[in-house]
């Protein structure tokens, strides 16, 4: 046992560096200086609240991010509830159409969806034929949301597959056979055994979400902007690394608190259903 | 558990010191060499071909290319200690900003001033090639052309979408000032309120462009009707066949300017290449490549007939355009840029 911790220690080390170099320095650094530039002190923290702009798209962020995390669950939880009904074969080819878009570029993806979006573009005319003329979806809050939930829906329904098809069906013909009807069984059997992944799956696509940089800025219009596009102006247009590495900052606390206060709340609800179904 | 612990230390030495050492030296500084950052694409090819290949012909000096213009990456490296760039071509109000700072300050005992417009050259600048941000319309929509600013306002009379640059320093603020009535010799110090609320007149018609070939892909695709763009941009997209006409009536004024980075380790040839890029033979090159005119009037450029259209160094248009302050985007670029964010964000 001994020797084998030694071993897992030695193999993560290369792991651990790179997170070091690639993470923890950079973060670091431009952290340190909101702290210290232009003098030690909090004078950095106390400007970028002081502007509205910080708190108003840092909410918006957060809200955009649940958002893309309830569309994501609502379209990704039965595509991987279908996934462990079908044979082999079909879901083969359900896993693939998910990871087509991984093997696209993030970039050309939101490309495509300007050109399907802007004024006079096929989702335009699509409307107008469904009898809602004069609709541009590009540059708005539903185009964004329509442009971030096509890039986050692959991790929620990769990270749910795991979990849901490790679920013994068998469980859910015994809660039928003593009586459960259908939606007693899903809501009391199954519903809390998928909990775990549902909590995986809406964490990864929460946390990737509060990162959105280039879909937000090519399908919405500034009003829809995102913290990591006003950090980008802060470092650009400014030229202001202490307030840029200040918000970074605040991002990641407000995602480290939002976690936590996920994961105090998940843990009354997995034991009110009795242990949940995560055996491992 | 100590041998893992040597081998930990021992590679974390070994990769901090690659990290490290990677960007130390730059360049030899014997005057052999020079590094230009510029904009990319067609532009930075059209200034190599007009300006730093013959001058680097004739200087015996190595050329490198770099894109694009990043304040940040100029402020990095000059905090650092390890300049990699020699001259730079950036937004005019950026050398006056920074003059002495992040730019070196020009010897101009070998630079003739007097053909420049007024305005456009500084202690740390010169300019090299003139453009306009313009008003321009989309001329099968609109049968009677706008005369000037108010008609960008005016939904009723011009309804349709109102294409404008992202940040503060873009023109839009202006714009909005000069079509609320502010006469030009009093826009600025801009009233930032004011222009904000002329703007929020017609927020409902905005769209906004954050790189210039947003803007002409725009107008090439004709997804706004009315648009502030640049006028290089605009002969740009008239050449891939746009339907938009460009307004004349108060232009803004910009020009390209060409500085030297705070601690060039290759000063002397950066000197001798401002001191090249000011004459009128490099600029009418230039000007014959690509949409911008010549800042040194003297150049007498060959245009053909759109280019002439587009000429911002035409008499008539440099009679009726306003020259930006850039004394005053120098002063306050932070400021109007943080209000900027906090209006088009809400």
């Amino acid at each position: 046992m001994h020797t084998s911790a030694r071993w897992s220690a030695l193999l993560l080390a290369p792991a651990v560096l790179l997170v070091a170099i690639c993470f923890v320095v950079p973060i670091g650094s431009i952290v340190l200086r909101s702290f210290t530039e232009p003098e030690l002190g909090l004078a950095t923290y106390e400007r970028l609240f002081a502007d509205p702009t910080t708190l108003r798209v840092l909410g918006r962020t957060l809200l955009v991010a649940l958002g893309a995390v309830g569309l994501c669950l609502l379209f990704g939880y039965p595509y991987a509830y279908l996934m462990t009904l079908v044979g082999p074969d079909m879901r083969a080819v359900l896993m693939v159409l998910v990871l087509v878009p991984f093997w696209t570029s993030l970039m050309a993806r939101t490309f495509a969806w300007v050109s399907l979006l802007q004024r006079d573009g096929p989702v335009s005319a699509l409307l107008a034929f469904a009898g809602v003329p004069g609709v541009t979806l590009l540059g708005t809050a539903a185009g964004v949301m329509i442009g971030m939930v096509q890039i986050l829906l692959p991790y929620m329904v990769l990270t749910l597959s795991t979990t849901l098809s490790r679920i013994d069906r068998g469980l859910l013909t015994a809660a039928q056979s003593l009586g459960a009807n259908r939606y007693r069984t899903f809501f009391q059997v199954y519903l809390p055994l998928s909990l775990p992944g549902v909590f995986a799956g809406s964490a990864l696509v929460f946390i990737l979400a509060l990162g959105f940089y280039i879909t937000p800025q090519l399908l919405g219009s500034p009003r829809e902007s995102l913290i990591a596009q006003v950090i980008g102006v802060r470092v650009e247009r400014l030229v202001d690394f202490a307030g840029a590495g200040g918000l970074s900052l605040i991002v990641l606390l407000t995602t480290a608190l939002c976690l936590a206060a996920a994961v105090l709340a998940f843990r009354p609800v997995r034991a009110m259903l009795g242990q949940g179904g995560d055996r491992r | 558990m100590r041998s893992t612990t040597k081998i930990l230390a021992l590679s974390a030495t070994a990769a901090l010191a690659l990290s490290g050492c990677g960007g130390g030296g730059g360049e030899s500084g014997d005057g052999s060499q020079l590094t230009f950052a510029s904009y990319g694409s067609e532009y930075q090819d059209a200034q190599n071909d007009s300006l730093l290949t013959p001058w680097a012909e004739e200087a015996g000096v190595t050329v490198t290319n770099d894109s694009p213009t990043s304040y940040p990456r100029i402020a990095q490296m000059v905090d650092a200690g390890q300049v990699t760039w020699d001259v730079v071509d950036t937004e005019p109000f950026y050398p006056v900003a920074n003059c002495g700072t992040y730019v070196e300050e020009l010897d101009f005992s070998n630079i003739d001033t007097s053909q420049f417009p007024e305005g456009t050259w500084s202690d740390c600048s010169i300019p090299f090639a003139q453009y306009a941000t313009i008003m321009v319309y989309d001329a099968e929509q609109f049968a009677q052309a706008p005369q000037d600013f108010e008609a960008f306002f005016d939904v009723e009379a011009y309804p349709g979408t109102r294409l404008v640059p992202n940040w503060a320093g873009g023109g839009a603020l202006e714009v909005a000032l000069l079509a609320d009535g502010v006469a030009p010799e009093e826009l600025y110090p801009l009233d930032l309120d004011r222009a904000f609320a002329k703007l929020d007149t017609i927020r409902d018609h905005l769209q906004f462009w954050d790189t210039s070939s947003e803007s002409q892909q725009a107008l090439e695709d004709g997804t706004v009707d009315l648009a502030l763009v640049w006028s290089g941009r605009a002969y740009e997209a008239e050449l891939n066949g746009s339907t938009f006409e460009p307004v004349w009536q108060d232009a803004l004024l910009a020009w390209a300017s060409l500085s030297i980075i705070k601690d060039s380790p290759n000063l002397e040839a950066a000197q001798s290449l401002i001191e090249y890029a000011a004459q009128a033979e490099p600029q009418a090159r230039f000007a014959e490549r690509q949409p911008y005119s010549p800042a040194n009037l003297e150049a007498q450029p060959e245009l053909d007939e759109v280019q002439e259209k587009y000429n911002v160094a035409a008499p008539e248009v440099q009679d009726q355009a306003i020259v930006t302050d850039v004394q005053y985007w120098a002063d306050h670029n932070d400021e109007a840029n943080e209000a900027w964010t906090a209006w088009s964000t809400s």
